[in-house]
């Protein structure tokens, strides 16, 4: 329904629009119209431009043409200009030369600036081809230069010579003596040339020149005389008030300009009352020159006294001076000297010594400076050197090297040596510095490792040393407490006889046969010894002999009794004593494959009745027998014996042992 | 013949150097002026039938070589005063200058010389100016460099004024 409901009510749409938007829609379309002419105008426009760009387009071609053939013919006229000047240029150069000193000056003048200019410019730019083009004149003007040098030197050192050993000069010192003037002045005197070439004499007040005379009389006619004499005047004047004290009389004050140098020119200026006289000399003027000259100036102010006095102006007044003016024109020449030709060889020796030193010396020089060119070119190459800077110093050449190295560099000393540098006139200064570039750093680490190596070595060495010390110290160490102890166990066993004793490492060791009573005081001896000593006695045995000696002396003494036929009871202990002894004996004659027999003696009983005594006393002596017998001994050993010995009748049975 | 020394006194750019250059024959560089302040030419004029040869010595400015000028005017036989025309302030400089030498120096020959007057528009200096001038004895001239109106004359009037002696003011 909504859609189409405009479609059936434009009517009021449009009127609806008239309302709103009426006047907008006119006044766009009127611009629309405006636009529409606009553009027809831009059009039209467009195509005038278009026309006009074409007939423009033709009349700037028109125009380039005229100008190409303008160009052409200009560059036709230039290239004729210039054939025809390159063709007139000589000519005219040689026309303008002709016409006279004035016209050559203007030419020159003209020239001057640009001829400068494109020499300076072809000098800046290649020296070579001014050098090259000067060459055929530079090179003689400097070779006689060097020529006439040389001769001067050797005609001043053949006159120095001279001064020194000639009659002549001898003279010419009582001469200078006598006249009251230093020598050097009086040698001067006679060898300097010098001449005054010119004299101006001014008048003082106005610095107008008066006269000028000349060496050259043609000189004198020159216009820039009175010129030369005003400036003379102005800068005496200038120099005077420049330079004269603070005096506020300045024009009263006495301080002259006496002499001003110009090369090998000299002007010296006398000041008069009203005259200045300036002579201008060449070489060196002596003083009497100059005494000279006051002389003359002092007949000028005498002379032209009346002239000066009003004086207008006419310098013609004063020509009557001028002779007396040309006497200022002294020239001196050296005196010549007696033997000149003769003394010249003199000067030439001496060039040719001087010569040839300096020839030796150069030579020396360049051989030197070959030496150390090599030296510090190989030395520069060389890895792990560095040169910072080279000294020199001195007419034969003393050299500072300072620079850095590695130390395991080549050491440059050594270069130098191998380079036949003289090392008395050479310094090395070189900085050590460790270098991080191959090869230095693998020869280091060998190096290090080499060096390890040798201390391990010599740590090893030592520690042998000190073992071998350690050891030679604990054997002899070993050897005194060896010492010690065998000393301590000799003298603690030094009363057993047939002791035999030996010690060794930590241990002694004891032999031979003792009698029990020293075996027993060995054995008690060594007991302290047993806590730090491994004592062995195994060596020890006790004296069998002796002992069966003395069992047989104990057995001898001891003798038993008897009650009538009975042994006394209170002889039992002694009856077991002896038994002990003699079987003691048995066991060691045993072990001895000794021989022995027991004689039981039974001594007589006291009283007459001898018989029945014996036969006591034989009853006695078979019951000991019985009764050791009894006790372990062997019976075949056993002698039972009566004695007869009167002197023992009463003692009972007493046992004797016999040896076979 | 006759030499006589004459010095040329003006301030700066009055036109003393474009004046003599118009005039004379010289050797040295304008250089002098300022290095030793003072120039040296010569001219030779005519005065009746005597040959006068003129030693014109160009003076640097008042304010420069102060102590030298003093000097430099002694023996001078006449003066030539100049001032530029166009500028006023030259001429009062010119007094001054008058003035001064005037009394170290009473009676010497001397001329003023209105320099420029080639360029009329610009003129400033007018016949009143001139009265100090006058009173002191000191003619004018208008002289020009440019056309060297005048130079000549100048020259040859001060020769004439000193061939006939100073002046008794």
């Amino acid at each position: 329904m909504m859609k189409n409901q405009p479609s059936q009510t434009p009517t009021r749409f449009d009127d609806l629009r008239q309302l709103l938007v009426g006047e907008e829609q006119q006044e766009l379309a009127r611009l629309q119209e405006r636009l529409q002419k606009s553009e027809e105008t831009l059009a039209t426009l467009k195509e005038q431009l278009v026309k006009q760009e074409t007939s423009f387009g033709k009349e700037i071609e028109a125009e380039k043409s005229r100008i190409r053939l303008l160009e052409a013919a200009l560059d036709e006229h230039e290239g004729n200009a210039i054939a025809r000047l390159a063709k007139d240029l000589a000519p005219a150069l040689h026309h303008k030369e002709k016409q006279g000193p004035e016209a050559s000056d203007e030419l020159a003048t003209a020239m001057e600036a640009s001829t400068i200019a494109a020499i300076q410019k072809s000098s800046r730019q290649d020296k070579q081809p001014l050098t090259e083009a000067l060459f055929p004149i530079m090179g003689p003007a400097i070779r006689n230069y060097v020529v006439d040098l040389f001769r001067g030197m050797a005609e001043e050192l053949n006159q120095s010579i001279q001064n020194a050993t000639s009659v002549e000069r001898l003279r010419w010192r009582a001469q200078a003596k006598m006249a009251g003037k230093p020598y050097s002045e009086y040698v001067l005197l006679k060898t300097r040339s010098f001449a005054i070439e010119e004299v101006y004499l001014i008048q003082g007040g106005t610095g107008l020149l008066l006269l000028h005379a000349a060496k050259n009389p043609a000189n004198e006619a020159s216009d820039e005389a009175d010129l030369v004499s005003g400036m003379f005047t102005a800068i005496r004047s200038f120099v005077k008030d420049s330079f004269s004290s603070d005096d506020p009389e300045g024009d009263q004050n006495e301080e002259e300009l006496g002499r001003f140098t110009f090369g090998d020119r000299e002007v010296l200026i006398e000041v008069g009352p009203s005259l200045v006289l300036a002579a201008v000399a060449r070489g060196v003027p002596s003083s009497d020159a100059r005494d000279n000259l006051k002389d003359i100036l002092e007949q000028l102010h005498e002379t032209l006294q009346p002239v000066l006095v009003d004086f207008s102006g006419d310098t013609t007044e004063a020509e009557g001076a001028r002779p007396l003016l040309r006497q200022a024109l002294i020239e001196q020449k050296p005196e010549s000297s007696e033997n000149e030709p003769e003394g010249l060889w003199r000067a030439w020796l001496a060039l040719a010594i001087v010569g040839l030193i300096a020839a030796t010396l150069t030579t020396l020089t360049v051989l030197e400076q070959a030496r150390w060119n090599s030296f510090e070119s190989a030395l520069r190459k060389e890895a792990g050197v560095s040169i910072s800077a080279i000294e020199k110093s001195g007419l034969i050449p003393r050299r500072e090297v300072y620079g850095v190295r590695d130390p395991l560099a080549v050491e440059p000393a050594e270069l130098a040596q191998e380079h036949e540098v003289n090392l008395r006139r050479t310094t090395f200064q070189f900085h050590l510095v460790q270098s991080l570039e191959e090869p230095f750093r693998t020869l280091r680490d060998e190096e290090q490792k080499l060096a390890l190596r040798d201390k391990e070595g010599e740590l090893l060495k030592k520690i042998e040393e000190l073992k071998t010390k350690l050891e030679k110290s604990e054997q002899t160490q070993r050897t005194q407490i060896r010492r010690s102890t065998h000393s301590l166990i000799q003298s603690l066993f030094s009363d057993i006889p047939g002791l035999a004793i030996e010690v060794k490492e930590g241990a002694i060791r004891l032999g031979g046969q003792l009698s029990p009573s020293d075996l027993a005081l060995v054995q008690s001896r060594i007991i302290p010894l047993q806590s730090f000593l491994t004592v062995d006695i195994s060596g020890l045995s006790p004296d069998s002999a002796a002992r069966l000696a003395e069992i047989s002396k104990q057995v001898a003494g001891m003798s038993l009794t008897f009650e009538k036929g009975i042994l006394d009871s209170r002889q039992e202990s002694s009856l077991d004593q002896l038994a002990e002894l003699l079987l003691d004996y048995q066991e060691i004659a045993n072990q001895m494959e000794h021989d022995f027999k027991i004689e039981v003696l039974a001594h007589p009983l006291i009283g007459e009745n001898r018989a029945a005594n014996r036969l006591i006393e034989k009853e006695r002596s078979l019951s000991v027998t019985r009764a050791l017998t009894a006790k372990g001994l062997a019976l075949d050993l056993l002698r039972p014996r009566l004695s007869e010995d009167l002197t023992k009748a009463g003692s009972g049975v007493s046992v004797i042992i016999a040896s076979h | 013949m006759i030499k006589k020394k004459i010095c040329l006194i003006g301030g700066f750019a009055v036109g003393k150097t474009s004046l003599i250059q118009k005039f004379v024959k010289g050797i040295f560089s304008e250089n002098y002026l300022t290095t030793v302040g003072v120039k040296i030419d010569q001219r030779k004029v005519k005065v009746g039938e005597e040959e006068i040869l003129l030693m014109i010595w160009d003076l640097a400015g008042r304010d420069q070589f102060a102590a030298v000028r003093k000097s430099y005017l002694r023996g001078a036989s006449g003066l030539l005063y100049v001032a530029d025309g166009t500028r006023q302030e030259t001429l009062e400089d010119a007094r001054e200058e008058m003035n001064d030498i005037s009394r170290e120096h009473p009676g010497l020959p001397s001329l003023l010389l209105l320099n420029k007057c080639d360029l009329e528009s610009e003129w400033e200096v007018h016949e009143d100016n001139l009265k100090p001038f006058d009173e002191a004895g000191v003619k004018s001239l208008s002289t020009s460099a440019k056309t060297g109106a005048h130079i000549e004359d100048a020259f040859e009037t001060l020769a004439q004024l000193m061939i006939e002696g100073p002046s008794q003011t």
